[in-house]
Formats: structure tokens, C-alpha cells, sequence
């Protein structure tokens, strides 16, 4: 044994020598982070959503990096501002990838903006550049031919809009106006408007706009003499926080103190923010009668594990952000790093969309369990329906009192 | 004042110049912009309309209505001069559109007919007035024709207003600017023109009243104009000058001429009285006879003359008359040498024949010039009352008797003067009777003129001394004068006039 003892060092020592070099090189990089790319509305008139979305989603990432982040890797969050406009949505996309060498892109926000951005996503095909959950309950990015490109949690506008119609519909208000953005977002609501009143063989009865940035200072009263002149029984309004506030009190000082619903994208809180500051100033109370879908949860639940997280991480990080969009934020930002997690200690961008199709009846907190890889249905894809009480949007609990 | 009236004028004529091309360059002007631009917009919303119509096929079949809300609001948002947009499916529904807050009333009226139509090929191009829109360029396109939808889109006219507005704003302003700066140089160039010419105006003034001994003053500023400009205005000023040195020489010249004519004139008076003083004078009383002579030279000095002498050892009184060819101062003084030279030998040569013979050769030496004179000479016996004469050439003297006989006296044959220097001259006699007067003239009594060109003639001659016959030698010439005056009435006197009368008392 001592004879061939010798040379077996040798033949180890020389397999280790070689080994080392070849070892290292399959062994993934652990140090180089995951870099996540988002656009959203950071200034202009939506403003508050990007932000709220952004800091839902960076408590998230912090944590998450302060505990070592997804298989060692940290997640660099970068955000780029795009004012709620195409056109720098596009460049900023562009800047990502070919610049940022981003990983994936992530929440981006709105309709518009999102929607000339998918044919990038195409474009970028050959680089695996997904876009997970944008905030927009719109349709292009959930169907063909680019919804192989996009993945989304929340429910859609079309889910909104026709689960708003059948409940008015059900408390007998049938007389259906509707008060949208001057583009593709109010369009798209518009148009689940007009699909879900067509399922009980009706139409909208009056419809007026108003341009993508307007602001709550602003007069919309032609537009709401238009739509009270049909003699509506619920206005539902797709629109941004600020001219959605404006028809609220535009109809209230007409005298009409009907039903207005608004979608989730409007920014309930910032909604409610002018409303209240406005009342206060002239003395009336703006606040009844206002629906709002949701596509997440409250946030005041405490009973959901992820409201719990959602509140801790918020005060560790002492913001006052609290709202349905940061908590969707911060919702989405849970779903990637479960995504994320799953993948892999060998993270490959091309096989994203096996991953995520791969989690079914997940759950992140909420009660309410989220599956891919159905192609028409949304992961999270749930309507939630709130109302004003004591300055605040709470789930509502019945319907009766707004009974026609 | 002269310059401001030019000026003025200038200024009427541009304003109305430029008042025309403003008028006519902005009518053609905003007419041909507006067809242009009108024409491209229309181009524009063609272009627009047919590309949403293409893509819209496949959007409007295959996709939902937010992905075309999202391609209106791009052509909307990035050309400029649209006014609208608007897309219908096969329904005829609006599915998506730019109208905010509601699509106007009378623009769906409007697409009724158009979107109406079962298949329709091509695009509709109409105006329409919209509220708050003004007029729009309405571009209808169908979609698949029409099977698919329907395109609308307008084009905004409001731009193209305020693009020729301000085009032709600008180009005003700079038709303006050129107006201010040629009526400028225009006024600074007619004052050029308009300062020498006041120059020259005030140069003709003085001129007018010019007393043209020295140049004027203003002449040498009139030069230094000439020097400064080459041009119309100084020839002008040339022409004015010239005019005034020559005008300076000519009445130098004529004043010159006027004073030598003047010394002329006086000299010529003083040779009239030289010549009247050669005349003899009045005859001291002859018992028996009368003489008077009478002179009217046509002329300040003329060529006749009359002569009579009393030759006092002979008894006899020597009378002639004598016309000179010509008249004035060659006349005057040929006949001076002829009185003279008659005179003189007269009283030395008793032969009234030698006489006359002797003072034609001494008168044919010295005439270089060719003068002639006519002469009659006369011898009066005072004792007979006989008359012995030599005619040469001249008209017979008239005897007229109280009674009223006149009668011509015989020629003697003799040629004028100073002709032929060899010539005989010989005498004829006549008698004197009691109460006759001899009557002799020149050719300047019968040929005195009228205003008719009547000539006085021999018959009047005749008749005035028939009339006058009895009175004496000093009336009867007063009266043949005053008569050829009144004869001859306004014209003046063409030859001279010389009459003797010598009449016999006893």
C-alpha cells in the first residue's frame, strides 16, 4: 500500500490542479446582482402612482437583499421616469436593455405607455427580456401576439369593468354613462364597459373624455352636463386621480348625487386626497356615494399575512405611502422574488416562462392563491369593490343601500 | 414752395404705387398660399387617412380597441394640422376617436351618407364647419371598403389662415421697409435734383432781371453744380450759363453798335445840316424875280440838290437841280462834289455847254463808284428874261404862265452825268415871260407813292400848277409839297424830293 501511496497523491494533487480551473467556470457567478428595470410616473400628474408602486415594490427588494438576496444574488431595482408618456416609456425600455443590461423589466405603469412598449418585448425576443406584472389592466399584454412577452398578476380592466356592470346591473342601475382618458387606457376601459353591458343587451348611454394629463383645477362640466343630460344611474370613470376628482365634483355641484365608480388604476387615495382637501376648502362633503374596484386586497386586513409584512416594512421604512397601488406594489415585488427564487441557483432568462407557468395555487399572503399559465386568466385576476367610510376606502359589505 | 410740390408729388406717386402692389401681392399672394397649403394639408390628411386605413384592417380584425386608441393618439399627437381622428368598425360604431369630451353633432350628420354607402371604394373629401374646430378638412376613407369600418380624419384650415397671416405679414413689413427706404433715397435724390434746380430758378429770376454788364453772382455757384453732377441738370446748368455769357456779349455788342450807330446818327445829322447849308441861301431881293428852292432828302442826307448863284458881271442868275443815283451818304456826297465842281466852274466858264461838258469830265475822274447824276442847268438873262439850259437826263422843267398854261421845256439831248467822260453837251434856249414861273424838279415829285402804289405822277403835277399858277415861287413849291404829303398819306418818303421855282414879276 505505501508503494502506490506516491503516486495516488500525485494523480490527486494533479485532479485538483486541473479540476479548480474547469470547477470554477461552471460555478455560477453567485456576486453579480439580478437588475430589474422599471418605468413608471415619476413626475406630471400621476405622479403618486409611480411612486406608490415604487416604494411598494423597493421594500420588498430591501428586504430581501438584507437577507442575502434570491440564492445569494442581491436585486438591483432601477427606475426611470417616464411621466406617464410613450414615448420616454420606449426609450427608457431601450436604455434598459441595451444599456442597463437589465434582466427583466418589471411594474410598468399605465396603458399607453405599456402598449408601445410590447412590440420592444418582441424586438428583444432573442434576449429573453420578459415583462412581469405592469401596472394596467389593459388587454394588449394579455393577448396575442404579445402576451407570451408579459405576465400579470392583477385582474384585468375588462374583469373590472364587467364585474362594476353585472353588480349595477344587479341593484338595478341599468342607465350606464361613462367618463374615460382620451387614450388607450380609457379606451380599453371604455370598451369593458361597452362588452359587459352588451352581455345583458345593453349599451352605454352617454360617454365623454378628457386628455391624458389634465389636471384637478381644471373644468370637466361640459363634459358632465353632456352625461347628465342622459340621465345616467352610475357613472363608471376611467380615469387618472386627478380627472376623476374634477367629475366627482363636477357632478356633485350640478346637483347629481348618483353612483360614480372608478377602476383600479385611478389611485384611490390620491382620489380621495383632493376630494377631501377640496371639501374641506369649500365646505361640502365629496366623498359618498364613490365605488372603487380594486384588484388587490385591503391593506388595512391585518388578518392577511402579507398586510402584516406590507405594514411592517413600510413603518421599518417610515413611509406614509400607504395605498391599494404601493400594496400592489408590494405584492408584485413578492410574486417575482418567488418567481426568482424558484428559478434557481442557475437563473436563465429563457426559461422564465416555464418557471412561472410552473407555480400554480401559490400563496403570497393574501388568502387568495395565484396561478400562471392559464393564457386568458390573470394570476392574481380578483375584483375587490370598496367605498368611502370615515375618509377612507373600505371593502364593502353590501350593496343593498344603493338599491335603485 | 417749388421743391416741397416735387416731393410731394414723388410721394403721392410711390404711396399709389405701393398702395397697388400691396393690394395686388397680397390677393395673389394669400389666393396661391392658400391653394398650396390647402392642397398639401389635403395631401397630409390622404396620407394619414390611407395609413390608419391599411393598419387598421388587421387592428380592427384581430385586436381590441385600446391598440387602436394607442395608433390614433400617436398621428394625432405627431402631425401637426389634425384636427381630428376617428375610427368605426362594421357597425359604424366609433370605437376610437380624439374628440374630447364627445364627438360633435354635426360631424356625425355629416358621415351619416358617407358611411352609409354599401361599398364604397374611395375616400370622401369634404369641408365642414365645426364648433370650436372653425372649418375642417374632412377626409372619409373606407376600411376594406368599408366591410372592415371607416377612417375619419380632419384636417385643421386654422393653421393654414395663420400661416399665410403671418407670411404675408412678413412679407408686408418688408415691402413696407423697402417702401420707407426707396421713398428715402427717392427723397434724397430728388433733393439732389430739386436743390439745383431751385438754384437754376432763382438763377433764370436774376437773370430776368439781369442788366447783363457783369456775369451774376450766383454763377459761380451755378458752376460748382456743374462740377459736382454729370448729368441732365448740368447740362442744364451749362445751357443757363452759356445763355448768360452770351447774352452779357450780345449787349456789350449791341451796345456798342447802339452807341456807334448813335455817334452815327449825330454824325449823319451833322452832314444833313452840312448838306443844308450848301444850299444857297435865300436870294436878296432881285427887282423883277422871285426864286425859292425847296430840299427833302429821303434820307438824313439824300443825292438831289438844287443850286442857284447870281453871277453879278454877267447879269444872270445860274439855276439847277441835280439827282444823284442813289441815296444817303454816297448820294449826299457825289452831290457835293457835283454843287461844288458846278458851282465853281459855273462862275469861271461863261458857256453853259463847257460848263456842263467841263464838270461831267471832272466828275467821270473821280467816280471809282459808277455814280450818275441827272442835272438841269439854267442861265437866266436878267436884262432878256432869256433862259439858256443844258438838260442832261434830267425830267424837263415846267414853265406854268399865271393863266394856268403849263408847259415842258425842250430837251437837250445830253445823257446823265458821269457817264461818258468825252461827251458834248449842248444848250437849248427858252424865254421868260411876264407872270411865268420856271419849275424845276426831281423825280422823287412824280414818282411820290400812295398807299395804293399810285404814283403822284405828271398829270397831278400838272394840275397843281395849273391851279396855283399865280402864286409865288415860295408858296407854289410849299403847296406842290404839301400836296404830294397828302398824296402819298401815310407812306414815307421813298426818293428825294427837290423843287425850284423862279418866277419873272415884270
Amino acid at each position: 500500500m505505501k508503494k502506490h501511496l506516491k503516486p495516488l497523491l500525485l494523480l490527486i494533487f494533479l485532479f485538483l490542479i486541473i479540476a479548480a480551473p474547469i470547477t470554477a467556470k461552471v460555478k455560477p457567478k453567485r456576486k453579480k446582482p439580478i437588475v430589474i428595470g422599471m418605468s413608471a410616473a415619476l413626475t406630471g400628474a400621476s405622479k403618486n402612482l409611480g411612486k406608490d408602486l415604487y416604494i411598494g415594490s423597493k421594500i420588498v427588494f430591501d428586504e430581501v437583499n438584507r437577507l442575502g438576496g434570491v440564492h445569494g444574488r442581491k436585486l438591483k431595482l432601477k427606475i426611470l421616469d417616464d411621466r406617464y408618456n410613450p414615448l420616454p416609456a420606449v426609450k427608457n425600455t431601450v436604455s434598459f436593455v441595451e444599456k442597463d443590461d437589465v434582466d427583466l423589466l418589471y411594474c410598468f405603469m399605465g396603458t399607453p405607455t405599456v402598449t408601445r412598449v410590447l412590440p420592444l418585448l418582441k424586438r428583444y425576443q432573442e434576449k429573453n427580456i420578459y415583462l412581469f406584472f405592469p401596472f394596467t389592466g389593459a388587454q394588449p399584454q394579455r393577448v396575442p401576439p404579445y402576451n407570451q412577452f408579459a405576465f400579470n398578476l392583477r385582474a384585468s380592466y375588462l374583469q373590472e369593468t364587467k364585474g362594476l356592470v353585472s353588480q349595477f346591473i344587479k341593484i338595478k342601475r341599468k342607465r350606464i354613462a361613462v367618463f374615460y382618458q382620451s387614450d388607450a387606457y380609457g379606451r380599453s376601459g371604455w370598451s369593458g364597459v361597452k362588452k359587459g353591458l352588451a352581455d345583458y343587451g345593453r349599451s352605454i348611454i352617454a360617454e365623454a373624455s378628457y386628455v391624458r394629463g389634465a389636471g384637478f383645477d381644471q373644468s370637466f362640466k361640459e363634459a358632465a352636463e353632456y352625461l347628465l343630460k342622459q340621465k345616467p344611474d352610475a357613472i363608471i370613470s376611467i380615469g387618472s386621480y386627478q380627472a376623476c376628482a374634477g367629475l366627482i365634483r363636477e357632478m356633485r355641484d350640478l346637483g347629481w348625487d348618483g353612483l360614480i365608480a372608478n377602476i383600479s388604476f385611478v389611485g384611490s387615495e390620491s382620489l380621495l386626497g383632493l376630494l377631501v382637501k377640496y371639501g374641506k376648502k369649500v365646505g361640502k362633503d365629496y366623498t359618498k356615494n364613490i365605488i372603487n374596484s380594486q384588484v388587490v386586497p385591503s391593506y388595512e386586513d391585518t388578518s392577511l399575512p402579507a398586510v402584516r409584512e406590507y405594514r411592517k416594512l413600510m413603518a421599518r421604512n417610515k413611509s406614509k405611502r400607504y395605498s391599494y397601488v404601493s400594496f400592489e406594489g408590494f405584492l408584485n415585488a413578492k410574486t417575482l422574488v418567488a418567481i426568482l427564487d424558484q428559478s434557481g441557483k442557475w437563473f436563465n432568462k429563457s426559461a422564465l416562462p416555464q418557471v412561472v407557468s410552473s407555480i400554480k395555487e401559490y400563496d403570497i399572503g393574501i388568502k387568495d392563491l395565484i396561478s400562471f399559465g392559464s393564457p386568458d386568466k390573470n394570476a392574481l385576476g380578483k375584483v375587490y369593490y370598496t367605498t368611502v367610510k370615515n375618509n377612507k376606502f373600505v371593502p364593502i359589505k353590501s350593496w343593498s343601500k344603493w338599491k335603485k | 414752395m417749388k421743391m416741397s410740390k416735387l416731393i410731394r408729388q414723388m410721394l403721392g406717386i410711390s404711396v399709389g404705387i405701393f398702395i397697388f402692389i400691396v393690394i395686388s401681392i397680397s390677393i395673389f399672394f394669400s389666393w396661391t398660399l392658400y391653394t398650396n397649403i390647402m392642397l398639401e394639408y389635403q395631401n397630409k390628411g390622404i396620407s394619414v387617412a390611407q395609413s390608419i386605413a391599411d393598419s387598421g384592417v388587421d387592428l380592427i380584425l384581430n385586436r381590441d380597441e385600446s391598440t387602436i386608441q394607442s395608433l390614433v393618439n400617436q398621428y394625432y399627437k405627431n402631425i401637426n394640422g389634425v384636427a381630428y381622428i376617428a375610427v368605426r368598425n362594421s357597425k359604424r360604431e366609433l370605437i376610437s376617436h380624439t374628440f374630447v369630451p364627445y364627438p360633435p353633432e354635426e360631424l356625425s350628420e355629416f358621415h351619416e351618407p358617407i358611411i352609409n354607402k354599401r361599398f364604397s371604394e374611395s375616400m370622401t373629401i369634404q369641408f365642414i364647419n365645426v364648433k370650436n374646430m372653425g372649418k375642417v378638412l374632412d377626409i372619409s376613407a373606407p376600411i376594406l371598403a368599408g366591410e372592415v369600418g371607416f377612417v375619419h380624419v380632419g384636417m385643421d384650415t386654422r393653421p393654414i389662415l395663420s400661416v399665410i397671416y403671418k407670411t404675408i405679414g412678413k412679407t408686408l413689413l418688408i415691402i413696407l421697409l423697402i417702401f420707407i427706404f426707396s421713398v428715402i433715397m427717392n427723397y434724397i435724390f430728388m433733393r439732389r435734383i430739386a436743390k439745383p434746380l431751385q438754384a437754376l430758378t432763382e438763377y433764370a429770376d436774376k437773370l430776368a432781371k439781369h442788366t447783363f454788364d457783369a456775369p451774376l453772382e450766383i454763377q459761380k455757384d451755378i458752376k460748382l453744380l456743374v462740377e459736382v453732377s454729370k448729368n441732365e441738370i448740368s447740362n442744364l446748368a451749362n445751357a443757363f450759363i452759356n445763355l448768360e455769357d452770351q447774352l452779357i456779349l450780345y449787349i456789350k455788342n449791341l451796345q456798342e453798335t447802339t452807341s456807334a450807330k448813335e455817334k452815327m446818327e449825330s454824325e449823319l445829322n451833322i452832314a444833313r445840316s452840312i448838306q443844308m447849308s450848301m444850299l444857297p441861301k435865300l436870294m436878296k431881293k432881285i427887282p423883277g424875280y422871285e426864286m425859292y428852292g425847296y430840299l427833302s432828302p429821303a434820307k438824313e442826307v439824300g443825292g438831289d440838290f438844287y443850286d442857284y448863284y447870281l453871277l453879278k458881271k454877267r447879269n444872270s442868275i445860274y439855276f439847277a437841280i441835280g439827282d444823284v443815283s442813289g441815296k444817303g451818304v454816297p448820294a449826299a456826297l457825289f452831290m457835293a462834289m457835283t454843287m461844288m465842281l458846278l458851282n465853281s466852274l459855273a462862275r469861271q466858264i461863261d458857256s453853259p455847254s463847257a460848263v456842263i461838258t467841263e464838270v461831267n469830265r471832272e466828275l467821270c475822274e473821280r467816280n471809282e463808284h459808277s455814280l450818275f447824276v441827272t442835272l438841269f442847268f439854267g442861265v437866266l438873262d436878267l436884262r432878256t428874261g432869256m433862259i439858256e439850259y443844258c438838260n442832261a437826263g434830267h425830267l424837263p422843267p415846267y414853265l406854268v404862265s399865271d393863266k394856268g398854261q403849263v408847259e415842258e421845256l425842250a430837251l437837250t439831248d445830253g445823257m446823265a452825268l458821269g457817264v461818258d467822260p468825252d461827251f458834248e453837251y449842248e444848250t437849248k434856249t427858252a424865254e421868260l415871260s411876264k407872270n411865268t414861273t420856271v419849275f424845276v424838279y426831281s423825280d422823287g415829285v412824280t414818282e411820290a407813292e400812295n398807299s395804293a402804289r399810285e404814283q403822284f405822277g405828271h398829270e397831278l403835277l400838272e394840275k397843281v400848277l395849273k391851279d396855283n399858277s399865280k402864286l409865288n415861287p415860295k408858296d407854289l413849291c410849299e403847296k406842290v409839297f404839301t400836296d404830294i404829303n397828302s398824296f402819298a398819306e401815310e407812306v414815307p418818303q421813298f426818293d428825294d424830293i427837290s423843287i425850284l421855282a423862279l418866277r419873272k414879276n415884270i
